[in-house]
């Protein structure tokens, strides 16, 4: 089902997403050749290129796409120069199987190539239609990722998280990224400023799902599809919606999964599994699923009231692959 | 105090303390880095200075002298994390990233909300050129005083044209004021530092903020 949602959706944008990577590849031919290569690197790396993704098709719903083809990659730069800088802060040694910038630059150079990408993207943007505007929105994005983080790694191992808790670090994390980009992709396009909301509230929606479930892969994936241990998120401290959920409840292991936790896996990944274990069987990834699927149907509500247009039909496709999707 | 002044102090207290707060503490607590609150308030001076002298705009030159410190500072933290530096991996890597990501963001916000927004382009050239420039003294092929160059005097020349400076004297004082900024801030002995500068009339400005040590005193400066 997901293979075929992805099909559809990006036959129906398949001109703009394939304008999008070779408008990338060009933009980052920087004359700096070091930072050039690195931002190349990071690109080849492939990734799902959901946000371009994501403003296209917002602006197709205004017969815009072919337009917004330079803000829809610049989205994709600005989430690129983040995750330059995830892959320090977590000291990842790969990323979708190739080594990091953080390992084959080094950490400080690598910061200054993320740094340098985004003030690219954000030149580029600015000088666009509304660019102004749109600008401005990223920069407050820039500010409440950052936000996020912080207290994501405040929070690590911390067990008295709340579900609140969890939402707060996921809408800055992933979910007003999205929402971000169906607002940029509106605005480019002169939706009414009632539109432009209703876009943002979609891909709010949208972007919650895309994360619970993104945390739900993480536990219920084998190594070999994600590229990781399963329940690295765990084994790291990041407590998320599953692990939450099932600690709320009375059980019987509810003492030792919590030791586990605490202790922070001391036997490394058999602990962790066991962990897991106690986590699906006490129907923490159940219910979690619920929630992401509580978002989806929202966004669905929220895409019903647009006005008639084809494009609805690639919004709802696109939220149907956020809860059908493998890694 | 004149109104001037009253202003510039309200504006940079709505504008500077609030940024480092987050849910649960600030980020003065999580950076062992030392947070440089002595540098926060040479450029909202200079800026201030400037417009003075000239009779230039003064709530222009308010908005611009945050904007270049959020620049400097954003830049300053990015360029303390090194590759081999690693007490606490948070508190040397983490949040120092973190810190300067937020102040970028926080450059933006500031620079588009006041009636310097044409001059974002500006300020973005500016982060690319120093940002290339920080590459390339990482791989030893600039070095640190073409660094410090940039890092104190292009900016504080960039800042003094945007806000319309365009005396030569002028421009040359800006530059002597970046120069000995950076040279009160690189000297051990911070006293000898302080009593030149004060015995230098033109740079009198610079010396009681090169005492700055905690925020407590920053707060009062302002």
């Amino acid at each position: 089902m997901s293979v075929v949602n992805v099909i559809k959706l990006h036959k129906i944008m398949g001109d703009e997403l394939a304008k999008v990577e070779s408008y990338l590849d060009q933009f980052l031919h920087f004359e700096h050749q070091e930072i050039a290569e690195g931002a190349l690197h990071t690109l080849h790396a492939g990734g799902k290129r959901l946000r371009p993704a994501v403003v296209i098709m917002t602006a197709s719903f205004y017969n815009n796409a072919d337009k917004v083809v330079p803000l829809a990659a610049a989205m994709e730069l600005i989430h690129m120069a983040s995750l330059i800088h995830d892959d320090i802060i977590d000291r990842s040694p790969t990323r979708r199987g190739l080594p990091t910038l953080n390992v084959t630059m080094g950490p400080a150079k690598a910061l200054h190539t993320g740094d340098y990408v985004l003030t690219k993207a954000l030149e580029d943007v600015y000088n666009l239609p509304r660019g102004k505007e749109i600008v401005k929105i990223l920069g407050n994005l820039s500010m409440e990722m950052c936000y996020g983080e912080v207290e994501q790694i405040n929070s690590m191992y911390d067990v008295k998280q709340t579900i609140e808790d969890y939402y707060y670090r996921i809408n800055r994390k992933t979910a007003l990224l999205i929402a971000v980009c169906c607002q940029v992709g509106a605005l480019a396009s002169n939706a009414s400023p009632q539109e432009v909301q209703k876009f943002y509230d979609i891909g709010y929606n949208i972007g919650m799902a895309y994360q619970i479930k993104d945390d739900i892969l993480d536990m219920e994936m084998s190594e070999k599809d994600l590229g990781k241990p399963a329940g690295s998120d765990l084994a790291h401290g990041i407590m998320t919606l599953p692990t939450i959920l099932t600690l709320q409840k009375d059980f019987a292991e509810k003492e030792h999964l919590l030791d586990l936790i605490k202790s922070r896996f001391p036997k490394g990944q058999e602990q962790v599994q066991e962990a897991l274990e106690l986590i699906k069987k006490h129907h923490g990834i159940k219910e979690a699923n619920q929630y992401c699927r509580r978002y989806i149907e929202q966004s669905k509500r929220l895409i019903d009231e647009l006005p008639e247009n084809k494009g609805k039909l690639v919004f709802k496709l696109g939220a149907e692959y956020v809860i059908s999707r493998g890694y | 105090m004149t109104n001037n002044e009253q202003a510039q102090r309200a504006y940079l207290k709505e504008n500077y303390l609030e940024i480092f707060k987050l849910k649960n503490n600030d980020f003065f607590g999580l950076l062992a880095i030392d947070f440089y609150l002595k540098e926060f308030l040479f450029f909202p001076r200079l800026m201030n200075l400037l417009a003075s002298r000239n009779n230039l705009n003064d709530s222009k030159a308010r908005n611009l002298g945050i904007v270049s410190t959020l620049v400097y500072l954003s830049a300053k933290i990015h360029y303390s994390v090194k590759d081999n530096k690693k007490t606490t991996f948070a508190a040397d890597m983490q949040f120092p990233i973190l810190l300067g990501d937020l102040l970028y963001g926080k450059v933006i916000e500031v620079l588009l909300s006041g009636e310097n927004s044409d001059c974002l382009n500006d300020y973005l050239h500016y982060l690319q050129e120093l940002n290339a420039a920080v590459v390339d003294h990482l791989n030893g092929e600039v070095n640190e005083e073409v660094l410090a160059e940039l890092r104190y005097v292009k900016l504080a020349l960039l800042s003094a044209d945007l806000l319309g400076v365009k005396d030569e004297e002028e421009l040359e004082w800006v530059k002597n004021s970046a120069k000995a900024f950076a040279a009160g801030l690189k000297k051990e002995n911070i006293s000898s530092a302080l009593e030149q500068l004060k015995a230098d009339g033109d740079f009198a400005f610079l010396a009681n903020d090169l005492k700055i040590t905690s925020l407590e005193d920053l707060e009062r400066s302002i």
